[in-house]
């Protein structure tokens, strides 16, 4: 039986995993978003996005009365980053 | 002993290669088959987008995640558009020759393998119901999905009427198969409901509302009426976990709490098609739910449908003759003047015959003898358009149309476009351009049938 690795090198790798799941999602977001800016100001006309995620806490189920309007509403900035070549979002063809 | 192990392994072979579950099993193929193709369908115009080469999930990354996980994927292949639109267009006709069963088992393996190759290139981006399927699948390579509704059915069915040993082992694996599903579904019904009931809204009794209140899955303007409402809130969220968790000993309880099982899961997973807009989910679940319902109970279920809709059929007629013998219709009714030489309008005539619910119109030719003069109609007139008579008023042309459409409750939709038509004049003028193109067979008359030539261009045919 193979001796288990040390606690330290677990983290390590979780860690690692965690920082390269990131930018996994970070370079997605980024890729939708440059996708977005063609759709909407037409292809090679943007240098550079930067994506806002909008976090929208509506109100619990005791006030369900409420609008959308009357939750909490958050942001998280991302970096700017480089605009990159992706498919238009609607196509007929190649 | 020996004899007793043998005729214990024979009574087990003889019961598990009965023929059983074969009709669910084609529908599982019909219904899943529609949601696969709908999946490819509906994402057509924006392949390219999310599962091409240039697509917003990164492809080196796909490769990479492929080749890191030793998995497979036909679209990473290449890097090239045209490779990628030959696979996806591939998929979509192979997932159409599944659907009509043409080669079923070969298509079953094709079918998955396509499938699996797109759940790959993307795998961000699906609903839950592409974990399920990519299993069922499997079991679905091991079982007769072609047997009833394929093009394969004839075959299949001349195969199994051989016999012999090897139909006996496609029987057994078909069983083992249909049982696969049925284990697999318990599982996925029995650990989500264990989970939810470790979760803190699902045992307060709030969690519908939450879930309903996303803005992603929400039918505005029904949602809110289930989610404000305290009562429906927590009898859906306490029966949801009720009948997740009970869901794996009713389906093997016995055949009455199979099918109230069965039953549930399709109405839950219809609500949640309507309410949280998860169509292939939702359909993927119902596809399995109805593999497990025995051919009997499919065959009960066909008679039933059939009495009931024979019933209706009688009720709906005598409904009909007392509607149309009903006095206060009798003024409504409009005889209808056409042109019985002429083959379109005789085919129109029979189309409104079949429309004519209300028995409210008289479809009379002209060309029979005496009816013009009964009519006091000129002959000019009843050839140039077809002429209605209500009460002593004759209309003619687009104004018949739209009486008639007045009395045809299946026209009435019709009626703003007709009366818009008439009153701008451009109706009439429409209706005569058609009228007079048509074409004439004079029939009941010899060669010396007389013929307005002005009428359109006449056949005319020896009777």
């Amino acid at each position: 039986m193979e001796p288990s690795p040390p606690p330290s090198l677990l983290i390590e790798t979780l860690e690692e995993a965690k920082v390269s799941e990131r930018e996994l999602a970070l370079d997605a977001l980024n890729r939708v978003a440059s996708a977005h800016c063609d759709r909407l100001y037409g292809a090679e006309r943007t240098s550079e996005v930067r994506v806002r995620m909008a976090i929208l806490t509506f109100p619990r189920f005791s006030q369900r009365h409420l609008p959308d309007e009357d939750g909490k509403l958050e942001y998280v900035t991302f970096e700017w980053a480089p605009h990159q070549k992706v498919a238009p979002i609607f196509t007929g063809g190649a | 002993m020996l004899g007793r192990v043998l005729a214990t392994w024979q009574r087990f072979t003889g019961f598990a290669s009965q023929e059983r579950f074969l009709i669910g099993a084609s529908i599982f193929r019909i219904v899943a088959g529609l949601a696969l193709l709908y999946q490819y369908l509906i994402s057509y115009h924006q392949r390219f987008y999310l599962f091409g080469p240039e697509g917003a999930w990164p492809f080196e990354r796909f490769q990479q995640g492929i080749a890191n996980s030793a998995s497979f994927s036909l679209y990473a292949v290449s890097a090239s558009p045209f490779w990628f639109d030959m696979v996806y267009h591939t998929a979509i006709v192979v997932t159409t020759l599944w659907l009509v069963g043409w080669r079923t088992r070969l298509m079953t393996v094709l079918t998955y393998v396509f499938l699996w190759s797109l759940h790959e290139r993307t795998p961000v981006m699906w609903d839950g119901g592409d974990n399920l399927i990519r299993l069922v699948l499997i079991y679905g390579c091991f079982a007769n999905l072609g047997a009833y509704f394929s093009f394969d059915a004839e075959r299949l069915r001349a195969g199994r009427a051989r016999g012999g040993p090897l139909v006996q082992a496609s029987a057994m694996l078909h069983s083992a198969a249909i049982l696969a599903f049925a284990l697999q579904l318990c599982l996925v019904y029995g650990v989500s409901g264990l989970y939810k009931v470790q979760g803190e809204m699902w045992q307060n009794g709030t969690a519908l509302y939450y879930v309903m209140r996303v803005d992603e899955y929400n039918w505005p303007g029904f949602s809110e009426l289930i989610y404000q409402n305290v009562f429906l809130v927590t009898a859906g969220t306490y029966a949801t976990v009720a009948f997740q968790v009970a869901f794996p000993f009713l389906l093997f309880l016995n055949r009455y709490t199979r099918l109230l099982a069965l039953a549930c899961g399709m109405f839950f997973h219809l609500g949640i098609a309507a309410f949280m807009g998860l169509i292939t989910f939702s359909a993927l679940m119902i596809s399995v739910e109805l593999a497990l319902v025995s051919d009997r109970e499919y065959r009960w279920f066909g008679r039933r449908l059939s009495n009931t809709g024979a019933r209706l059929k009688g009720l709906g007629a005598t409904w009909q003759t007392r509607i149309r013998q009903h006095p206060r219709l009798a003024p409504l009714r409009v005889q209808v003047l056409y042109d019985g030489w002429c083959p379109f309008c005789t085919r129109s005539v029979a189309r409104l015959e079949r429309l004519d619910w209300l028995g409210l119109l008289v479809l009379t030719s002209f060309r029979e003898p005496g009816v013009l003069a009964r009519s006091g109609v000129a002959i000019e007139r009843a050839e140039a358009r077809m002429q209605a008579i209500t009460g002593g008023t004759v209309v003619e042309g687009i104004h018949a149309i739209s009486r008639i459409a007045t009395r045809v409750p299946l026209l009435w939709p019709a009626l703003p476009l007709l009366w818009l038509a008439a009153r701008l004049g451009m109706g009439q003028q429409v209706y005569d351009w058609f009228a007079t193109r048509r074409t004439i067979v004079p029939t009941g008359c010899d060669s010396a049938c007389e013929i307005d030539e002005g009428v359109g261009s006449l056949v005319q045919r020896r009777g």
